[in-house]
């Protein structure tokens, strides 16, 4: 049973904290300030720490300060959940490690997301060395993709396009998609918007806490307030229909679909630099790492410019941008020359706004970004 | 650049709080610019702090509020005290976290102080400003929610 120790000074919000957490069967400690949160965090060892910015005796900024210096507590994944918001705050939070932030007023969607991100990479971590049958079980198949459509010839094209590269399944609107997922656990669903009964949004919602793949949004080309709502509610990128087939293969490589090298499905050639995705959301303790490892072996090979894509990105994360800013400083060091590609006004915004990341040029395609570079 | 306080704005941040938060619908809203009308029997204030300077309070009658704590709590007791006031606390935070998001993006930073709430019947409030205020008063099953800010500088750059 996981154990959430959630730190706020508001008992009213420390209430509906537990509410939300009650599906999840945990135990739920709680504390008043970040002082007493210091020392529930020592006695209990939780599996996830939610914390409030603004509290007195000791406030969110500092707490999580000294959670990160502490032998015990700093590995705790500690997800912000608090009406600030500004820049610098989460900026500062970012580089201290945060595995999620949480802005109140918050959907009870939004808090199972950032919670099952966390509380499932716990449930795997304690399980110890898993059987094959138990990982297979709860680790999504990342050479699958369900996709979702009420179109017959929508399903068919999808699986003339992907079938080759990706292990297909297919599900006739949002109910059978939930009895398709559970029994396959895809890593990448493809999901139209606009559906009868149980539209995309209704399917992301039910399938989201299912576990944790990534999602697509199939929308209607030109309608971008469904984009925008798309976004917003979690899809990880959104294609337009009708679609190319190789567009879509291409969109699902770009969040790491076809490798199974957590590295290389993030790095590619183009125009004659090295092409470099973000981690997706949640692994970036791991996979960042290995991308700084490979920007290394890149410059010992004679590699003198990199792009880093952002293009596939429906939002940026801060962990991502803190991942974006250690590549960059890297890339520096090694005398490579970098560039950003992102279509996104507002990822290229919250670049901007960002010390580390706000000086490299910045590009709306890869072709745009290797020109600047050249 | 140039981010002018409207009512849509305070409309806008009052709605989500209480929908979101409260899970209450709101039948509607008066927009107004009477700042110290109707007194109120428990009254939530924070303060903006930087480029952007302001007062928010949010104000209404005990068992307006009684019934929000109880709503966002999603209990049918009711709440004690210190409860009711916690809630309207956090009410006020919320707002002024949205209203922050909304005037700060991209631009400058801004602080939000720590609420307070002060309770007692009836109590009449004053907030010390030139500035004409910007008022809503969201019509929720049982009685209003009054959501007023006086800012101290309309426009920032």
């Amino acid at each position: 049973m996981s154990t959430v120790l959630t730190i706020d000074d508001s008992k009213v919000v420390r209430t509906m904290v537990a509410r939300h957490l009650q599906p999840y069967g945990c135990t739920v400690v709680e504390a008043q300030n970040g002082l007493e949160g210091l020392e529930a965090a020592r006695q209990h060892h939780p599996d996830l720490i939610l914390l409030d910015v603004t509290m007195p005796v000791m406030d969110g900024r500092q707490c999580l300060a000294e959670l990160r210096k502490d032998e015990v507590c700093r590995t705790i994944p500690v997800v912000m959940l608090t009406a600030e918001s500004g820049r610098d705050l989460v900026v500062e939070l970012a580089k201290l490690g945060v595995s999620g932030y949480i802005v109140k007023p918050f959907e009870a969607a939004t808090f199972d997301k950032e919670v099952v991100k966390v509380l499932g990479a716990a449930r795997e971590a304690s399980a110890g060395p898993a059987t094959p049958a138990a990982t297979a079980a709860s680790a999504p198949d990342p050479t699958a993709v369900l996709v979702v459509d009420d179109s017959e010839r929508v399903l068919e094209a999808a699986r003339a396009a992907l079938t080759g590269s990706m292990k297909v399944l297919t599900a006739l609107g949002g109910q059978a998609a939930i009895a398709e997922y559970r029994s396959a656990r895809p890593a990448y669903v493809v999901v139209d918007l606009a559906m009868p009964d149980m539209d995309g949004f209704a399917t992301l919602a039910a399938l989201q806490p299912l576990g944790e793949s990534n999602f697509v949004a199939l929308a209607l080309r030109g309608d971008t307030a469904a984009h925008e709502r798309a976004k917003k509610a979690g899809f990880r990128a959104v294609v337009e229909k009708p679609f190319q087939g190789a567009e879509l293969l291409e969109r699902l490589r770009a969040l790491g679909a076809s490798s199974g090298d957590p590295v290389q499905a993030h790095v590619e050639e183009h125009a004659g630099c090295s092409v470099v995705r973000l981690p997706e959301p949640g692994t970036e303790s791991k996979v960042a790492p290995l991308l700084v490892k490979k920007l290394r072996a890149l410059a010992e090979d004679g590699t003198d410019k990199v792009i880093v894509d952002l293009a596939a990105l429906a939002d940026i994360t801060g962990d991502q941008i803190t991942t974006l800013a250690r590549l960059l400083e890297t890339a520096a060091t090694l005398g490579i020359r970098t560039a950003i590609c992102a279509a996104d006004a507002g990822i290229v915004g919250r670049l901007q706004q960002v010390a580390e990341t706000k000086s490299a040029p910045c590009a709306a395609t890869r072709d745009e970004a290797a020109s600047r570079l050249a | 650049m140039q981010m002018e306080i409207t009512h849509d704005m305070l409309e806008r941040a009052a709605r989500q709080v209480v929908e979101i938060t409260a899970g209450l619908a709101v039948r509607g809203a008066t927009r107004h610019s009477r700042g110290d009308d109707a007194s109120a029997e428990l009254v939530g204030t924070l303060c903006f702090l930087g480029t952007f300077g302001g007062t928010l309070v949010v104000q209404c009658t005990w068992q307006r509020a009684t019934a929000i704590a109880a709503a966002m709590l999603a209990s049918s007791e009711t709440p004690a005290d210190d409860t009711i006031r916690d809630a309207m606390g956090e009410v006020v935070n919320q707002i002024g976290g949205v209203i922050k998001r909304a005037v700060a993006a991209g631009v400058n930073e801004m602080l939000l102080s720590p609420p307070v709430v002060a309770s007692g019947s009836p109590l009449t409030h004053r907030v010390q400003s030139s500035a004409t205020p910007i008022c809503v008063d969201l019509d929720l099953d049982g009685g209003p929610l009054g959501i007023r800010l006086w800012p101290e500088t309309r426009t920032f750059r």
